[in-house]
């Protein structure tokens, strides 16, 4: 059931649910999200869901313990990344109405 | 302000002509992933791997001109007397038996075995101290094993004695090449071959044989020219004694050789519940049925397999034929199915292509990984960094030390045989996206940065009992790589006393 | 970054009470450390007996001569003299590497033994785990025993691999030697001098240059060094201060000179630059490891925002972990027992379950908090702080007669 033809055709509407709901929540904070910027946050999301599935796949071969640990490097590299990542996307260019926060 | 707009009014018929482009291209992509649906091997019911998609790796971009495996020296051909070690080890027990007050003090050749037996063994002494240690030692050591702990291998002995009962049945020739090669049996009569089915090009006719081996169980097919250099030096089946062993038949021109792996979660239970006989039988059985067909289509063909015996040595005829390279294990690593991979040959006269050896990267892996020697049993294995110097029969490649390696197959429990380097090989693993992301990206990278990462992942992340935990108590508790699959469990299904291994 | 970073301030003088404190403190560990030197000495006086019988394959029955070599002999059923037994001593990493070399009547090693050794755990794993002992079973006493030449050295373990092989001659060497076969005179060592002596030496002259007070550059030129450091002495090279290389000072395990450049000019000159200028060339300035977390310092906007009192108190656990380093290596004579530092799972990736989720830990805390490990773990800390307090001590004598106008 989880790995059919149609499980995957799921997984791709729901992550244009993601996607869009992403973009809702980033407007609502007054994130400026620009091309790029929006495909680093997509590069973030694809890290962490592949860790995940890395972890399920050894697990399901019976290498849960080698799961884990290789689970535990893709979330550091995410935790590293995404703490980059929100700096970046908070980050408001000054402009002349706007005085520099300090 | 102005410019504003312009911008985002251009940035939204951008995006609307994007999504269309979008929907377009995946209109286009399910149509082509309905017929891939369709034409899916998983749903061809009882046949799922029986067709050439079970060798998925695409050779092609690693393919070179041959030969792969030139002699570096004086070239051997192998014998059965002393390179094969079942016949060696045997030759020697009876001797001993015959003198039992030879100790491994006395000179070898007091015990009156064959000149060319002494010299083999004089040649390489560990060897000599290995076999009598195995028939002296552990064998009675191992009787002793069967009788304590025997019942918690028993449901791995019953799953192998399946195959094995059924590869016995397989027909061996029983006549010399140019009479047996030539003989159809079919409900108990035998006949000359009929007149050869003329293919189109031998091209075709290599096709069509591929596409029949993976329908009679071959996982992987190869195709090669036979190289007299690798015909054993005597004892070929059905010739007598006197027999000239000094040429290679003309009809055994070319060499088929297929491969089949052992069950999966079996090999990794290695050493004491994996067995080889799923593989044998199955590789065994593959051949015989290509043999029959080979000949029942007018072309003469010799079948050379575990359970029917061999001619000839397999591993470096696959080698030739592009199914893989030689590792620090000394047998043939696949991209498919790494070292989990038993092989047999059909040799025959139908004119056919061969196919060219491929080189992806295995050699620099093995350098740098040993896995395979830090895990072996018994220390048979070279950690060495490269095979330099190393030279068996003029061919250069890591040295086995084969009497240690037998020695060990006597010492463990469950099926006979220990296939440790098959089971901790890093290449020796199942198709799923991981693996196959790895097997692909590896050999395409030239700076060796992949199989580094590849290698620190696979030593730190994944547990590897020490060698000596696998062997008998005291020294280790016969531990194997990994647990046993459900179904080879004896404490849930037998109703037995069954005592597991402990370090005492 | 603030000034606090950049310039390495003079530690202005406590108050008197404190300062007295702190002296006490000081000497009370210093003692400490003396009686746990001494305990440590009586423990290791006990033979290496277990080793040496265990080296000689088939013989039965060892006699202690008394030049501490052991001769070796069959047991008393055949009466045989097989050989010797000798002690050899190796300079590896974190003190002498000793190896019970068992040598036969033809001058031939046919069994070593690991007596004793301070390398960090997880690199001697490494070493045990290859061919190398086996490897140097079967060579002749007149052998060279070099790495890349006759033995081959196992990758990221140079140091210990070598100590291994020079242990193993230098056992062999005093073997052949009692049974009166011809030894040469061993070969001067040469001088190692290459690409990390050269940038240690280069490093601590620029940074010199950059931490003058007039300065202009000295930020850039402080992101320049420990740039350089992280790569070359972090990934390259792996060659950080750590408590080992001190702890082996205070056990008197000098290297050899001509092999250890490196670690003569990296322990002698961030004593000397501290001895004279009172400044840390090194923490701030090319620390391979603190170069690290300020990397991740940028990425995660971290600010050094911890209260005083708390950072107060902070800073005796680790000046309480690395006297319990120190006491542990002093007492096992094993300088690499108890490095905690997670230096070298970085840099070589190499390390336990635990060191990993430590290393993790610090790495993720570093993005939001400054320096952590340099601040509440790092051992490197109390030690320079130790110094100072004793370079106080005993500077304040001599400003007082030089004061004096008696």
């Amino acid at each position: 059931m989880f790995n059919g033809s149609l499980f995957w055709f799921a997984m791709g509407v729901l992550f244009v649910f993601v996607a869009w709901a992403f973009k809702t929540f980033a407007d609502d904070r007054g994130w400026r999200l620009n091309w790029w910027k929006g495909l680093l946050a997509l590069l973030w999301y694809a890290i962490l869901s592949l860790s995940l599935y890395a972890w399920g796949t050894l697990a399901g071969e019976g290498e849960a313990g080698a799961g884990f640990k290789l689970f535990l490097i893709g979330l550091f590299v995410c935790i590293v990344f995404g703490a980059g990542l929100v700096r970046l996307l908070i980050h408001r260019p000054k402009t002349q109405a706007e005085p520099s926060p300090q | 302000m102005g410019k504003e707009k312009n911008s985002s009014v251009s940035r939204r018929n951008f995006l609307k002509i994007a999504g269309l482009a979008g929907a377009g291209a995946q209109a286009g992509a399910f149509v082509a992933a309905g017929v891939a649906a369709g034409k899916d091997s998983e749903s061809y019911t009882g046949w799922e791997s029986f067709n050439p998609g079970t060798q998925f790796f695409n050779r092609k971009p690693f393919e070179f001109d041959g030969p792969a495996h030139a002699p570096v020296g004086e070239v051997r051909r192998p014998s059965h007397i002393t390179d094969y070690v079942f016949g060696r080890v045997r030759t020697f027990q009876m001797a001993y038996q015959v003198n039992p007050e030879w100790t491994l003090e006395d000179p070898i050749e007091d015990l009156g075995l064959i000149p060319e037996l002494v010299e083999f063994y004089k040649r390489f002494p560990e060897r000599l101290e290995w076999d009598f240690r195995t028939f002296n030692e552990t064998v009675p050591a191992n009787r002793e094993d069967q009788e304590k702990y025997g019942n918690f291998f028993k449901l791995a002995e019953i799953y192998s004695s399946g195959f094995t009962s059924h590869g016995m049945h397989l027909p061996s020739p029983e006549s010399p090449p140019e009479e047996s090669d030539f003989t159809v049996s079919m409900r108990g009569r035998s006949h000359q071959l009929d007149d050869p089915a003329p293919f189109k090009s031998p091209e075709l006719a290599t096709e069509f044989f591929k596409e029949l081996a993976h329908r009679y169980g071959a996982t992987l097919v190869g195709v090669t020219r036979t190289n007299p250099a690798w015909l054993y030096s005597e004892g070929w089946r059905g010739c007598p004694d006197d027999y000239d062993f000094s040429s290679m038949p003309e009809h055994w021109e070319f060499a088929i050789v297929i491969g089949v792996p052992m069950e999966w979660d079996v090999i990794l239970s290695s050493p004491q519940f994996s067995t080889s006989y799923d593989a044998y039988d199955r590789v065994s059985t593959a051949a015989v049925r290509l043999e029959g067909a080979l000949k029942f289509a007018g072309y003469a063909a010799r079948a050379h397999t575990p359970m029917t015996g061999y001619d000839l040595i397999v591993p470096p005829h696959a080698v030739e034929a592009g199914l893989g390279e030689v590792g620090r294990t000394g047998f043939c690593i696949t991209p498919e199915l790494g070292g989990n991979c038993r092989m047999a040959v059909v040799t025959t006269n139908l004119p056919m292509v061969p196919d060219r050896p491929i080189h992806f990267g295995v050699a620099e892996f093995c350098a740098k990984c040993k896995l395979c020697a830090e895990s072996c049993p018994s220390g048979a294995m070279s950690m060495a960094d490269s095979p330099d110097g190393m030279v068996i029969r003029g061919y250069e490649h890591w040295f086995i030390n084969n009497g240690a390696c037998y020695n060990y197959w006597r010492e463990s429990m469950g099926p006979m045989g220990c296939r440790m380097c098959v089971a901790t090989c890093p290449y020796s693993r199942k198709d799923n996206w991981i693996h196959d992301v790895a097997r692909e990206v590896d050999p395409r990278d030239p700076t060796g940065v992949v199989s580094s990462s590849l290698l620190w992942m696979q030593k730190n992340l994944f547990p590897y009992p020490e060698a000596e935990e696998y062997r008998r108590p005291p020294t280790g508790r016969f531990a194997s790589f990994r647990e046993p699959p459900f179904y080879l469990e004896a404490e849930r299904y037998l109703d037995l006393e069954i005592v597991k291994p402990r370090r005492e | 970054m603030t000034k606090e970073l950049i310039a390495i301030k003079e530690i202005s003088p406590p108050p008197a009470r404190r300062r007295r404190r702190e002296r006490i403190l000081v000497a009370l560990t210093l003692l400490l450390i003396a009686v746990v030197w001494v305990a440590g000495a009586v423990r290791s006086e006990s033979e290496h007996l277990p080793c040496v019988e265990l080296a000689f394959p088939g013989a039965e029955h060892f006699v202690k001569e008394e030049d501490g070599l052991y001769s070796a002999w069959w047991d008393g059923s055949k009466p045989g003299f097989l050989g010797y037994v000798a002690i050899g001593v190796g300079d590896g990493y974190g003190g002498p590497v000793r190896v019970a070399v068992a040598v036969d009547r033809a001058g031939e090693t046919v069994g070593v033994v690991i007596a004793g050794h301070g390398e960090t755990t997880a690199w001697m794993n490494r070493v045990v785990k290859s061919d190398l002992l086996r490897s140097l079973i079967g060579k002749a006493h007149s052998d060279p025993f070099e790495i890349g030449a006759d033995v081959d050295g196992v990758t990221g373990a140079t140091t210990t691999s070598r100590a291994l092989a020079w242990a193993v001659r230098d056992g062999s060497r005093a073997a052949a030697l009692r049974l009166g076969l011809p030894v040469n005179e061993p070969q001067p060592p040469k001088i190692v001098f290459g690409i990390p002596e050269i940038v240690l030496l280069a490093l601590f002259a620029v940074g010199y240059i950059g931490h003058q007070g007039r300065f202009p550059f000295t930020r850039q030129v402080r992101w320049g060094t420990m740039l350089i450091g992280l790569v070359v002495l972090g990934f390259v090279y792996n060659a950080p201060v750590t408590l080992a290389s001190i702890t082996r000072l205070t056990l008197g395990y000098w290297p050899q000179w001509q092999t250890n450049l490196y670690w003569y000019f990296l322990i002698g000159g961030i004593l000397l630059v501290f001895t004279i200028d009172n400044k840390n060339p090194y923490c701030r300035w090319f620390c391979p490891f603190g170069a690290a977390q300020e990397c991740m310092a940028v990425i995660g906007g971290a600010k050094a925002k911890v209260s005083r009192r708390v950072s107060e108190g902070l800073k005796w656990l680790p000046r309480l972990l690395a006297l319990g380093a120190v006491l542990i290596g002093v007492y096992y004579r094993n300088p690499g027992l108890a490095s905690y530092e997670v230096f070298g799972t970085l840099f070589e990736l190499i390390g336990s379950n635990i060191q990993f989720t430590i290393l993790g830990l610090v790495l993720v805390a570093s993005l939001f908090v400054l320096r952590p490990w340099c601040n509440y773990l790092c051992p490197i800390a109390p030690v320079v702080d130790l110094i100072r307090v004793i370079r106080e001590a005993v500077k304040e004598p001599w400003r007082k007669t030089k004061n004096d106008p008696a």
